[in-house]
């Protein structure tokens, strides 16, 4: 470690939800002086609107802050945001990569929580120091002792020194601060070392391109250097680089090995500087990459059709554009006899389908209609060949298929031990396959199952959550394919197949499913003109029924001279009504049906 | 082209009580508000000065609760100032124990040639549930000395789908109804409005199969007693049509006087300021009480001549409406050409707003 890295620490924060991480971050970068009250929007890490609402962070974020410790030394704190879901993981991975050091929140009146154990082991994977901060302590339920003594039992590091805070009424503060230098090491790596630089979050910018956040590790960098991406292979020409502040970009002259920065390279699309990729010097490449780096591979495959079939063109941009920061979606064209033009797109898990959803919406001001996600299988045909299949609609006539293959993967499930059963009986009930289970500190267990993807892909993690009361943590790796008996279930309305219905199913979960989304479809089409039959089938053979009565009156009884103009927008909202329906065969299929389908538990 | 005359709406808001299911511009309890009101009327009606019109309609609210002072020259009033003869349909609202036998003479000698008498329903028991001030046995009453007073053209309203109302009642109306010597039938179908004490009182609809069969049988039993369906509430004897309602349903244009009455004249449709007192004190300054003017685009007058046209048994003209459309529901079952045009039928008017959404 040089002079210069002995004043550096790098660290994260780790919490629950709702025990307070954005709040604490906010004042941490209040106490460090660079932003006043009033420049702050709430929750300044946290930039995007989405992230504000749901209180989860999305996408990692890094701040640079100063700060004089009592011990009279100038420190260079470097805070770095992580995501806080189980779809990016992997991101979380690699920020905590970036770290030596996580403060730990947990909430005085609520104690340790799944997350926070969660969090925990993920943290002392990547062996960082942990300095437990106490927060929300002016809550009349608080019970700071308590905890204590829960974080030194079921985590197992001192907490009597943990700092009592309260982020939300500024209390306390700085000994979080002085703990953070106290505790966290600094960073080590010879800056004269060759260039050996972790990416851990990528922006897109329409003047510089993409800016990459970088922990340097090894070496140096500065502008003008030709820089390799490792695992992608480009080369670039650094342009700028600088650290992050928490009003904006503050460029420098060199970024050098313990540090935490930006290096701007005119750099088109952030597919090219994917998250763990190791940034080295071209010139003077440092020999081995950094390890942990994994490409980010779709899992989850679902169609998106704007509402309204015009705006097809505005769709297209909107993707684009969240693509250029978000390297993990992919999107193809596609098109459907139900829904017309629109896209399958691709995302590593259910909630990151969401988000882009939610975030084209809002956004980008779409109305949207998705299909059923769907997974990624493998059908084996009769002539020998295999092919892959992300959209049922396309799935070969059953006659062509020897054998199909789904996805699995390798599910972590940390719960009280109390829920085991609930946990047991859940996995067993998605077709799990149970491998171990260990009993760890704090009466807690670690099941291990393998599970078929497309078991999860619809409401696993709530079901998880709601049969634990929400202590339940749940993580999952791919693991591979195996044979499976898959059967394609159609959706009939009124005699014709609706191709954005269909889906891939087990064969022996066919008939419950057959038979809930046709209920489900009943309750979400209004009636019509005519009677409308809803039919679940797997090739020719129906398995499930119901139907949809035909309107009996829908009349104006009365329309004299006052009424005509009322009756005239009553009728054109009606109209408009109808225009946000699919036109199905005879049958108008409103969006909310479509929807219906892809949550079935409610 | 030959111009349709005018027709001409008065509205007069005031009522003895408001019944249970009632959204109307009417108000009770104020009608000593009544000679102010009908100055203002005559004030408003000043603006059209000279204009010739060849229906006249005097609504409510309850127009008999008027004393015949106020009535009486409210109406010679009105014949001052528009320009019409006496061919001119002219009809007045009643409700029946409002008016007694001097009082339709006088009506009648005035011009008033046609009643139109809120009866609703020969069950005393429903009549109470609505929130009616009258019994069955004034209906019948009320109609022959409209008769008496030499009124020839008797308009009675019915209503169906009442809380609690069976078939049996509803039949037995309509054959009150028509056994009472009335010429023009209108039907309609409770509907519980919000605001109402009915919907406040959280009353429910009957079932919608019910609705319906009251509703099919009203239409049948009229026809086979000589009353004509022409519009989807309104069944008349030969000759006896409401000229003025058809009107709307033709999209003619008419004049509006009154609290909150709407117009529609030179392509804007307009409708003036309520309650009452604002109405009056509008008229009093200014002359107008307008509230809102709508000009129509000629799409707007497309669309109303769709919407109001198919109300009639006699349809319209097919060439407003999409061919394809209009080809499929007449496989469909509802709609049919006649004469020509293009026509709901009876399945069809059951579900006439759902179809007319697709046809503008």
């Amino acid at each position: 470690m040089s002079d210069r890295q002995k004043n550096i620490r790098n660290f994260c924060i780790i919490a629950h939800i709702d025990h307070g991480k954005s709040t604490l971050a906010d004042r941490l970068l209040e106490h460090t002086g660079i932003v006043s009250q009033r420049d702050m929007e709430q929750q300044l890490l946290d930039n995007m609107e989405l992230e504000r609402e749901r209180g989860i962070t999305i996408k990692a974020r890094a701040v640079k802050l100063d700060y004089k410790a009592s011990d009279g030394c100038e420190y260079t704190l470097n805070l770095i945001d992580t995501p806080g879901h189980v779809d990016f993981n992997y991101e979380v991975s690699r920020s905590l990569a970036a770290c030596e050091g996580a403060v730990l929140v947990v909430d005085a009146a609520q104690g340790i929580e799944a997350q926070t154990l969660a969090n925990t082991y993920l943290a002392v994977e990547h062996d960082l120091e942990l300095v437990p901060v106490i927060n929300k302590i002016d809550l009349p339920s608080a019970r700071p002792d308590f905890v204590k003594n829960e974080i030194e039992d079921e985590i197992g590091i001192p907490a009597q020194d943990a700092p009592l805070i309260s982020a939300k009424n500024d209390i306390n503060i700085d000994a979080v601060l002085e703990q953070i230098v106290q505790l966290v090491p600094p960073p080590s790596g010879d800056e004269n070392a060759p260039l050996k630089a972790l990416i851990f979050d990528s922006v897109y910018d329409s003047y510089r391109g993409v800016i990459v956040y970088v922990r340097l590790k090894e070496g140096s960098v500065k502008a003008g250097d030709r820089v390799r991406m490792m695992a992608h292979g480009s080369e670039f020409d650094v342009v700028e680089v600088g650290y992050m502040r928490p009003l904006g970009l503050e460029p420098c002259k060199e970024l050098k090995s313990g540090e935490v920065g930006y290096i701007t390279a005119s750099i088109k699309n952030v597919s090219e500087t994917s998250v763990g990729d190791t940034v080295t010097n071209a010139h003077n490449p440092t020999s081995e990459p950094l390890s942990g780096y994994r490409k980010a591979v779709p899992m989850v495959f679902s169609g998106i059709y704007p509402a309204d079939g015009a705006k097809y063109p505005d769709l297209r941009d909107a993707l684009e554009k969240l693509q250029l920061n978000d390297a993990s979606l992919s999107f193809d064209p596609e098109t459907s006899v139900a829904l017309g033009f629109g896209f399958r797109c691709g995302f590593l898990g259910l909630l990151h389908m969401e988000i882009i959803q939610e975030r084209l919406e809002r956004e980008y001001n779409l109305d949207l209609v998705t299909t059923a996600p769907s997974v990624i299988y493998k059908i084996g045909l009769t002539n020998g060949t295999e092919i892959t299949l992300d959209n049922p609609t396309n799935m070969p006539p059953a006659g062509s298929i020897s054998y199909m293959e789904e996805p699995m993967v390798d599910a972590s499930i940390i719960t009280p031990s109390e829920y085991v059963g609930n946990i047991m009986e859940l996995c067993q009930d998605r077709r799990g396959i149970y491998k171990d289970m260990k009993y760890v500190e704090g009466n807690r267990a670690i099941l291990h199952y393998d599970l078929p993807l497309n078991e999860i892909i619809y409401d696993f993690f709530d079901a998880i959550k709601s049969r634990t009361k929400g202590y339940a943590s749940f993580d999952y790796e791919m693991k591979g394919y195996v044979r499976s008996n898959l059967v394609k279930l159609d959706i009939l309305l009124n005699g014709e197949v609706v191709d954005a219905l269909s889906f891939i199913v087990h064969e022996s979960k066919s008939y419950a499913r057959a038979r809930r989304i046709a209920e489900k479809l009943k309750e979400n089409i209004p009636r019509q003109l005519f009677e409308i039959p809803i039919q679940a089938a797997i090739g020719g053979k129906v398995i499930a029924r119901e139907t949809v009565k035909a309107m009996r009156k829908d009349v104006l009884a009365k329309c004299y001279g006052g009424d005509i103009t009322r009756k005239k927008k009553l009728l054109e909202k009606q109209k408009e009504g109808k225009k946000r329906m699919r036109q199905v065969g005879s049958v108008e299929v409103p969006q909310e049906a479509f929807m219906s389908v892809l949550k079935l538990d409610e | 082209m030959v111009i349709a005359m005018r027709g001409l709406y008065i509205h007069i808001p005031f009522c003895l009580s408001k019944c249970n299911y009632c959204d109307f511009n009417s108000y009770a309890g104020c009608l000593f508000k009544a000679p102010a009101y009908v100055n203002a009327l005559l004030k408003e009606g000043e603006k059209y000065k000279g204009e010739k019109v060849d229906t006249v309609y005097i609504g409510g609210g309850t127009p008999t609760i008027l004393n015949l002072y106020d009535i009486s020259r409210l109406i010679t009033g009105i014949k001052d100032i528009f320009s019409f003869d006496e061919n001119t349909e002219f009809t007045v609202e009643m409700n029946p124990a409002t008016a007694k036998e001097e009082y339709l003479k006088a009506l009648f000698s005035l011009g008033v040639n046609r009643i139109s008498m809120g009866g609703q329903s020969f069950d005393d028991k429903l009549l109470k549930i609505l929130g009616r001030t009258h019994l069955t046995k004034d209906i019948s009453e009320s109609v022959s000395l409209c008769k008496k007073a030499g009124f020839s053209n008797i308009s009675m309203d019915l209503m169906f789908s009442l809380p609690s109302q069976t078939m049996n009642s509803w039949k037995d109306s309509l054959e009150k109804a028509v056994a009472s010597g009335i010429t023009h039938i209108s039907c309609y179908g409770l509907k519980i409005e919000e605001g109402t004490p009915f919907y406040e009182n959280g009353v429910t609809p009957l079932c919608e199969e019910l609705d319906r069969e009251m509703y099919h049988y009203a239409v049948e039993f009229l026809e086979n007693s000589g009353f004509k369906q022409y519009e989807i509430s309104n069944f008349a004897l030969k000759g006896k049509k409401s000229k003025h309602n058809l009107k709307y349903w033709h999209c003619q244009e008419y004049f509006g006087l009154g609290a909150g009455a709407h117009g529609y004249v030179g392509n804007v449709r307009s409708y003036n300021c309520f309650p009452i007192e604002k109405y009056i004190e509008k008229i009093n300054l200014f002359g107008d009480a307008t509230q809102e003017e709508t000009p129509l685009t000629k799409e707007d007058m497309k669309i109303e001549k769709i919407i109001m046209g198919l109300r009639l048994k006699e349809g319209i003209d097919p060439g407003l409406v999409s061919p394809k459309k209009t080809e499929e529901l007449i496989k469909a079952g509802f709609m049919e050409m006649e004469k020509g045009n293009i026509r709901f039928t009876l399945k069809g008017f059951d579900l006439s707003n759902t179809i007319l959404s697709r046809l503008i």
